[in-house]
């Protein structure tokens, strides 16, 4: 552990680098037991450029984190999908209708993302704040907008806090951000068949 | 000539800083095949029982290490439960685990392995496999999985990179699993 802790510290030796952090929340937090599902499959799209997306933000001592925003929120944004909805796929293109009527994807879920990050502390690198902003499009068939929603999460996390887990308060956020996309997904009356159409599918 | 001095010292100094250190697995994220593929095959609900190790490899099986420095698990420090609580979770995200199911599925890690070499990495795991209905055993089967990656001599670059490709090989040895059609039978009524 005083090995560890000594890596936090290193601000003073590696000025002016950037250290690799991974974002990805505890995606065993983000629980559907309380949601009750939408009767449609859906797809979600990240472009291969934005999954390679590297992005750096400010640390603490003058240092900076990385990391890739869309490829460490991936498996909480599928985890928060096949929450809500029946089935949730990766899909290759957001507009190959033919493709998305063959397996029966009703919606394709588009995010964009932004993120910011400070610290209080001179002495260590680990951010002390950090902010995800989640921008999320649910496109229909015709590459339509149905649904349109902005979520943000904040996390925070103190010393003693990130001592042994240095992107804790990266990870809180994102969190954070995920739970309150679920919210807002699980209550979007427009992404909901209407009452009275086509019989819902299994939602095993 | 200096300048050159200065660097190399650096990187041994980043490369001293960066190994022999604790560090924790990323906790486990359920892959959406796997998760996909266990909702579309219609099964019963389930159980997820008792996971031990091997008699014998209880310390080879959860003790991981990466360039000297321990690597352990999130989950109690075993990545005995580490095994369990990915198999736990990717049936629990498709809706299938019923605590009060009479079919369960249990588990032996049998192997536990992560090797941070300077040209790539490698990860590998097996473990035994078992569905019981009422008493009854329905599948036994021992599955593996094994899973490569670049490397560096560099610790700063080789080390992350072993932290967080660790869970792919659990990801691997699960999708072995649920491409069996035999567990999937055994796992309906």
């Amino acid at each position: 552990m005083r090995r560890l802790l000594s890596l936090a510290f290193l601000p003073a030796l590696l000025a002016g680098c950037a250290h690799q952090i991974v974002i990805t929340p505890d995606v065993s937090q983000l629980s559907g037991r309380d949601v009750k599902p939408i009767a449609q499959k859906v797809g979600y799209y990240i472009s291969a450029a934005d999954r390679e997306l590297q992005v750096t933000t400010p640390g603490g001592g003058g240092d900076k984190v990385s990391y890739y925003p869309y490829r460490e929120i991936e498996p909480a944004l599928f985890k928060v999908l096949s929450n809500v909805f029946q089935r949730a796929y990766p899909v290759a293109s957001p507009t190959d209708a033919a493709a998305l009527k063959a397996n029966e994807i009703a919606y394709v879920i588009v995010p964009a993302i932004e993120t910011d990050s400070s610290s209080e502390s001179a002495f260590t690198w680990p951010p002390t704040r950090f902010k995800i902003a989640l921008a999320c499009k649910a496109l229909d068939r015709d590459g339509k907008t149905a649904w349109e929603k902005r979520v943000v999460g904040e996390g925070e996390a103190t010393y003693d806090e990130f001592k042994s887990d240095f992107p804790l308060a990266a990870k809180r956020a994102s969190l954070k951000a995920m739970a309150e996309l679920q919210r807002e997904l699980s209550t979007a009356a427009e992404l909901r068949p209407a009452p009275g159409g086509p019989p819902q599918a299994h939602t095993n | 000539m200096n300048g050159s001095r200065v660097k190399k010292g650096l990187a041994a100094l980043l490369l001293l800083g960066a190994t022999a250190c604790a560090s924790v697995a990323p906790k486990y994220t359920p892959l959406p095949e796997n998760v996909n593929r266990l909702r579309d095959a219609g099964l019963e609900p389930v159980k997820v029982g008792a996971f031990t190790a091997k008699p014998g490899t209880e310390e080879s099986v959860n003790q991981l290490s990466i360039r000297g420095g321990t690597y352990q698990s999130p989950y109690d420090g075993s990545f005995v439960a580490y095994l369990r609580e990915a198999l736990r979770q990717e049936l629990e995200d498709a809706r299938l685990v019923d605590a009060a199911a009479t079919c369960e599925v249990g588990g032996v890690l049998v192997r536990n392995e992560l090797s941070t070499g300077v040209d790539k990495g490698t990860a590998a795991i097996e473990a035994r496999f078992t569905v019981t209905r009422g008493g009854q055993v329905r599948f036994d089967k021992t599955k593996s999985a094994s899973y490569e990656w670049e490397s560096s001599f560099v610790g700063a670059i080789a080390i992350p990179r072993s932290q967080q490709n660790y869970p792919t090989v659990v990801q691997r040895l699960l999708s072995q699993l649920y491409t069996d059609a035999d567990f999937l039978a055994a796992l309906k009524k």
